[in-house]
């Protein structure tokens, strides 16, 4: 188990911010894009913050999944993002879909390897002062 | 505080629902847009699954944060929604600014709220 971890981490780590660096620095050509996913695309380049927010998230838990420190807080940080990666390519670039659900189920996984991180968040109960 | 928390707990319970409700029901025209905020709505709705998930989710959390059940998941699953309403609005509708930034600061003080189960969450290992 901690060697699936450890080799599931450092694998979507690299994958995260070589995508993010290849962003910033542009290094990768545009794919060329049609119909639905090229008016989807052009969305997300007119809205101005989303896709350098998106890249410095990507870059940002990248580092910490490759360092392995706050892990716990990038796997709840970069889940909407592997969950719209997913979706995105699932309903506009199905060519996309083995990476993008690999993403995804590592990000789960590495949810489930830090599971008790995150029972607190499962309580009934809240704290008697502001509640 | 408790009553603070109640009110704007409430509050954007009710915005959350409205937004959904009326969007699934169809209740208001859409309003002429212009620039790029009409070519990121364009975008969203070419993508087919975007606004749907979101508008789900808006009517989940709002029921939610109305009932006050499950708040503590829902508080902190709703950042990335009112991170990126604030954000669209800054940065493409700056009308919409003072109800997004009461969206996103509600959700802030909610999560404080609660800050005592959120503190497992930050371990560095």
């Amino acid at each position: 188990m901690k060697t699936a971890t450890f080799f599931i981490r450092t694998i979507i780590g690299l994958l995260l911010v070589f995508v993010s660096v290849a962003y910033f620095f542009n290094l990768m050509p545009d794919l060329a894009s049609t119909g639905d996913f090229k008016a989807f695309q052009l969305g997300l380049i007119s809205s101005v913050y989303l896709m350098p927010m998106v890249k410095t998230i990507e870059l940002l838990c990248g580092i910490s999944y490759l360092t392995g420190q706050y892990v716990a807080l990038s796997n709840l940080i970069v889940l909407p993002v592997s969950t719209n990666i997913l979706f995105i390519n699932f309903f506009l670039n199905p060519n996309g879909i083995p990476l993008a659900l690999f993403v995804f189920l590592g990000n789960l996984f590495l949810i489930y390897v830090h599971w008790k991180n995150y029972k607190s968040l499962f309580t009934r109960k809240s704290i008697k002062q502001f509640d | 505080m408790r009553i603070a928390t109640i009110i704007i707990r409430s509050l954007i319970g009710l915005l959350l629902l409205f937004a959904s409700i009326s969007y699934f029901l169809h209740l208001f025209p859409e309003p002429p847009l212009a620039g790029n905020m009409k070519i990121f709505n364009d975008g969203i709705k070419a993508s087919g699954y975007l606004m749907p998930l979101v508008k789900t989710i808006e009517l989940i959390y709002g029921l939610s944060f109305l009932v006050g059940k499950f708040n503590k998941l829902t508080f902190i699953l709703l950042m990335p929604i009112s991170v990126n309403i604030i954000c669209t609005h800054l940065f493409l509708a700056p009308e919409g600014i003072p109800v997004a930034s009461f969206v996103f600061l509600g959700n802030i003080f909610l999560i404080y709220t609660k800050w005592d189960s959120y503190k497992a969450l930050f371990t560095a290992n």
